[in-house]
């Protein structure tokens, strides 16, 4: 009987570790970007809208990004608006909060995020209702809508793979998401030519891969998503 | 008002329909046989098995998020979840047999009855499918439990629409898998109880598949139709091939009479 208790404890007590791992912390580099950068939105070669990322420096009373993010995409008559205000840490990018906007099919969703050591609130509100849920972070999870940002700040070799995780409001959960550096290449944009770092996302298996310039700004300079048939580029200032 | 869709899901789908398919069927071939207390328990454990059967959502969205090809996802993925699905209804009607004993077989070895009663547990596990959906909608903190995500999902009109229709398509399954057993207990063809279970997980691969190529391929012309249209046509002309698979399969199964097997 001993025996069989035994045995069932350490099978137990091996299942239990199996899914653990040492999480090995990604570090982002401190950033004050003070800018707007406008690209073009292109679906199979048409030019459908606009995506702005807005980043203002505020040092009072901490040191953090204000980072808004709006997508316009006008459709067949049908418009749809997506609009995020991100509060980030600048000294590691940490998500503080973020409250997002969506416009579409004549609906308005909203969504809130706060982000607290362990855990994320997530406040989502909906014609038919709203919804809320707190859902475990860890020290390697950051938002959705900061995805673009995040690679300005990352350090990474050619061939060099790190994996977030990255919450997403609307969908009340997070999904990891990894990224990694292709290598060098020259991009051909509206804002001109640029030598850039090629990285590609890989989020639910969905590759997407998105070029950076090489120079000390590092923006992002093109996005493009091969499943969903979308590019973005960056506009002249 | 607001709550109107959730009262019609969980009493109109939850008593309502079974009461009435109960009411009409219970005196149909051998059923007369089967007390009401066991059409009960067969019906409940079919509810049940869909939040039983539900964990696999756990691996299929590891699965999915490993590897999101299409091919993958409709082929490995989704048919794992057709497996489990059909899995769930051919173990109640095990159940169901094992409750009733010589009865049990005796509803098998008729095709109408056969048919009525996998009908009943079909209808049952997609009655528990609507309404544990609908729970899980509610309360999110769920998600994570069952692997699923709802974090949005509200018992709206196109809810209980939507949901009308998949409940009959999992009556249909259901039926098939009856009309296997019968195949099994009614004429001794125990290979066809596969067969059926096969055609069960394909008519689901047809449905389901068919929102996958929605999704990976939303460009193609008939897709935005399907899309545009998913309620009022998409939906109900799966439904009509099921029914139509279903019609096919009870009229070229053999009828036996149950005298001559006694």
């Amino acid at each position: 009987m001993r025996y069989t208790i035994n045995i069932v404890l350490s099978t137990l007590l091996i299942i239990l570790n199996c899914g653990k791992k040492e999480i090995p912390v990604i570090k982002l580099s401190s950033s004050n970007w003070n800018e707007i950068n406008h690209y073009r939105v292109l679906l199979d070669t048409a030019n459908v809208g606009s995506y702005y990322l807005i980043y203002k420096s505020i040092s009072e009373p901490e040191s953090v990004i204000e980072l808004q993010s709006i997508t316009e995409i006008k459709q067949a008559n049908a418009i749809s608006r997506d609009s995020t205000v991100l509060l980030l840490k600048q000294k590691n990018l940490k998500p503080i909060s973020s409250t997002k906007a969506l416009f579409t099919s004549g609906m308005i969703i909203t969504s809130e995020i706060k982000y607290h050591g362990n855990k994320a609130s997530i406040k989502a509100h909906l014609p038919q209702g709203d919804r809320s849920i707190d859902i475990p972070v860890n020290i390697n999870t950051y938002d959705n809508d900061q995805v673009t940002s995040i690679l300005r700040a990352i350090d990474l070799k050619p061939d060099d793979e790190k994996e977030i995780n990255v919450v997403i409001g609307l969908s009340g959960t997070t999904v990891p998401l990894k990224i990694k550096l292709i290598g060098e290449d020259k991009v051909q944009v509206p804002a001109g030519e640029f030598d850039c770092n090629k990285y590609t996302l890989s989020v639910v298996g969905r590759n997407i891969d998105v070029w950076y310039e090489k120079s000390t700004a590092k923006r992002m300079v093109k996005y493009l998503d091969p499943q969903a048939q979308m590019i973005m580029e960056l506009l002249p200032q | 008002m607001k709550y109107l869709p959730s009262f019609v899901l969980f009493i109109g789908f939850g008593l309502v329909i079974p009461i009435i398919y109960f009411s009409i069927f219970h005196r149909r071939s051998v059923l007369d046989k089967v007390p009401a207390w066991i059409w009960s328990i067969t019906g409940l454990c079919a509810f049940l098995f869909f939040p039983i059967f539900l964990f696999r959502k756990h691996w299929e969205k590891a699965m999915m998020i490993a590897y999101n090809k299409f091919w993958y996802v409709a082929g490995v993925v989704q048919m794992d979840n057709n497996f489990w699905e059909t899995l769930a209804k051919f173990l109640i009607i095990i159940i169901f047999i094992a409750l009733t004993r010589n009865k049990g077989k005796d509803v098998f070895s008729q095709k109408s009855s056969g048919t009525i009663l996998g009908y009943w547990v079909g209808l049952c596990y997609g009655i528990g499918e609507a309404i544990t959906l609908s729970v899980i909608g509610c309360f999110p903190v769920l998600n994570r439990i069952f692997g699923i995500n709802l974090f949005l999902y509200f018992t709206t009109w196109y809810t209980v629409w939507e949901r009308a229709y998949a409940i009959q398509i999992h009556a249909i399954i259901g039926a098939l898998i009856g009309l296997g057993f019968y195949h099994w207990y009614g004429l001794a063809k125990k290979a066809w109880l596969l067969l059926f279970f096969i055609f069960g997980m394909l008519y689901r691969e047809l449905v389901d598949g068919l929102v996958l190529v929605m999704i990976y391929f939303p460009k193609l012309e008939f897709v935005k139709f399907a899309r545009s249209y998913i309620y009022p046509i998409t939906l109900p002309i799966l439904l009509i091939i099921g029914y139509l698979g279903l019609l096919i399969a009870y009229k070229i199964s053999k009828n036996i009479n149950i005298k001559e097997v006694n």
